[in-house]
């Protein structure tokens, strides 16, 4: 009698067990929408800034208007966002259950929003003579080198004029970034288009080396 | 991977968790009504005990029992205190000497047990206290031949700090698994804190092992694999002290889970045999694999850390003096979307099912206790890390045959 009982608690237990482990993968897979909704927007917001960017630029050009300091400005607040996206989404993804797919869209969108900041940086950098330094970072995800570097740049960053680009160079989106720059090895960062690091870097290194730039 | 693992171990606990819930709506086990009162011998094994070893006897003579009907066996294991002076106080008791062999309390009770004249002998220790009724209570337990040993839930008498208070809440926990694994007759165990033994059976068997670090646990194992059973009498309450001190509570954990280790292997020929029922297909295999998950944990929870404190001396060596900044703190809408809520569901249900079998077994032993409290937190957190160091401990002294101590 209490075996038979007891088969019946096991299976109901197992039963219940897996409803419940179910909610639990429900739950977070409601989760995982709504972190990537939120990667979305933080990106569609960065993408919304650079169209402002742009667009400031077209038409102040055009019309024959000094753009240099407002447009600094502008970029500026552009790299923190970026930053700030990047870590969370490498925090999200490690806690993705059924979004995967998704991730790599967003971190692939993530990637070329860089490149077009990076971008618009060097033109502005050129165009009104700043002085803001800008770092290419290329790592490799759970690598230890590349992790030391990263703590290496989350310090530079932290410096007003240092902006940092940082991309995983293994997606295929970013290949002609990594081909035109001959990335080889991560960790390999590239600043201000003159000098390329390949290997670990130090925080000494980097700043000396911005220190005989300036 | 690693990931993989503790979200399986999570869906265990969480099947475990609910296991045991559904053993509440069984039947509780089988009672008698005394027709007659037996004869028993309460045999109370005594080192050095000055300090508790009066309230013990106090609370014995003070038993709801015929006093024709009980005998109360003091046996002296060579105590260097005033433990001896205080016993003779009392004229009701037997005084034994005992010359200390052995490893434990063992060879004392076996010398209680062969001057006892009872047909049941129960064992109480210097450092406990019974109730009333705890007696005629665990008495009607033994409904049939088939019982060889009867024990009881155990509360804790002192609470003066947080280990203490930690080992309360344990206590508590234990007598209700225990109570729900004598529905199912799988319980396997017996303790100083007043277990009852048909005496007859004991001594065809060989009475208490002397060489054996857990002496209770082994006579309870040794009745199982003998054919008898082992209930659990939860209306007889009993007391105990417990350990104070750090170092205390880490030698007793380690002695009573290196005892554990010991007789799992003494009796392995139990497991997975069908004449053994429950107790050698279900209930040791399960006690056996939750062992083997908590190494695995351990091994995790290692590995985690060693990687958190090795990526720490990285980042030190890469910032040197600049390793604290006044970074960016996470917004809130990033730390709730950080939860990962895969593992920790589960989880929070098997904590929500404790809380629950935490009620039932504070309301089975009557005793008080505050649900939502620093001690429970403390209890979910720290204890389970505090059991999982004692287990690997006694693990690697088992493994490289460290002497057993007492």
């Amino acid at each position: 009698m209490v075996k038979k009982d007891l088969r019946k608690a096991f299976f109901a237990s197992v039963t219940i067990g897996i409803l419940i482990f179910s909610l639990g993968l429900f739950a977070g897979y409601g989760l995982d929408l709504l972190r990537v909704k939120d990667v979305s927007i933080s990106i569609s917001e960065v993408e919304l800034q650079t169209l402002d960017y742009i667009t400031s630029q077209e038409f102040l050009e055009t019309f024959g208007r000094d753009y240099c300091d407002s447009l600094n400005l502008k970029l500026s607040k552009v790299t923190p966002e970026l930053n700030n996206i990047g870590k969370i989404l490498t925090n999200y993804e490690e806690k993705n259950i059924f979004s995967g797919d998704e991730y790599k869209l967003l971190k692939s969108k993530y990637f070329l929003l860089e490149i077009r900041a990076y971008t618009l940086f060097t033109k502005l950098n050129k165009e009104c003579n700043l002085d803001q330094n800008l770092i290419l970072y290329f790592y490799d995800q759970h690598h230890e080198e590349s992790l030391r570097q990263g703590y290496a740049l989350d310090k530079v960053v932290e410096s007003s004029n240092i902006h940092v680009f940082s991309f995983d160079r293994n997606f295929e989106i970013i290949k002609f970034l990594v081909d035109s720059y001959e990335i080889k090895r991560a960790p390999t960062i590239v600043i201000n288009e003159k000098k390329k690091f390949e290997g670990f870097t130090s925080l000494g290194e980097i700043r000396d080396y911005l220190e005989s730039e300036s | 991977m690693i990931y993989y693992f503790l979200w399986g171990v999570s869906l265990i606990g969480l099947v475990l968790g609910l296991f045991w819930l559904n053993l509440l709506f069984f039947k509780e086990s089988k009672r008698i009504k005394l027709k007659e009162f037996p004869y028993v011998s309460i045999i109370v094994p005594v080192y050095n005990e000055e300090s508790t070893v009066g309230n013990t006897i106090k609370s014995l003579l003070n038993l709801n029992y015929p006093k024709n009907k009980i005998e109360i066996i003091v046996v002296n294991d060579e105590s260097k205190d005033k433990t001896v002076s205080i016993v003779q106080k009392f004229r009701q008791v037997r005084l034994v000497n005992n010359k200390h062999e052995g490893i434990g309390k063992a060879s004392a009770v076996n010398k209680g047990l062969s001057f006892a004249k009872g047909e049941f002998v129960a064992i109480v220790d210097a450092d406990s206290e019974v109730s009333k009724n705890s007696l005629r209570n665990v008495l009607e337990y033994f409904s049939s031949k088939k019982v060889g040993g009867v024990i009881t839930p155990i509360k804790v008498l002192e609470s003066k700090n947080l280990y203490n208070r930690l080992q309360k809440i344990e206590y508590t926990f234990t007598a209700v698994i225990r109570e729900l694994m004598s529905r199912i007759n799988t319980l396997y165990s017996s303790h100083g804190v007043l277990s009852v033994f048909r005496k007859d059976i004991v001594k065809n068997l060989g009475g208490f092992d002397e060489n054996n670090l857990t002496e209770d646990l082994e006579i309870a194992m040794r009745l199982k694999s003998n054919g008898y059973d082992i209930r659990m009498a939860s209306n007889a309450l009993t007391y105990t002290r417990v350990p104070s001190t750090f170092k205390e509570l880490w030698n007793q954990r380690v002695r009573w889970y290196r005892g554990f280790l010991q007789n799992l292997v003494k009796y392995k020929k139990v497991f997975f045999k069908k004449k053994y029922g429950l107790y050698g297909n279900f209930q040791l295999p399960l006690n056996l694999f939750s062992l083997i998950v908590l190494a695995l944990v351990f091994v995790f929870f290692s590995y985690e850390i060693m990687s958190k404190i090795y990526n720490w001396i990285i980042k030190i060596m890469v910032l040197k003096f600049e390793i604290f900044s006044f970074g960016e703190l996470p917004s809130i809408k990033n730390l709730l979307l950080s939860f990962d809520v895969k593992y920790f569901f589960p989880l929070i249900i098997v904590i929500f099912i404790n809380l629950y079998l935490f009620y039932r077994a504070s309301k089975l032993i009557k005793q008080k206790t505050r649900f939502f409290s620093l001690t429970i937190l403390a209890y979910f957190i720290v204890y389970p890390i505090l059991t999982m160091f004692h287990w690997v401990t006694a693990l690697f002294q088992e493994m490289f045959n460290t002497r057993k101590k007492w």
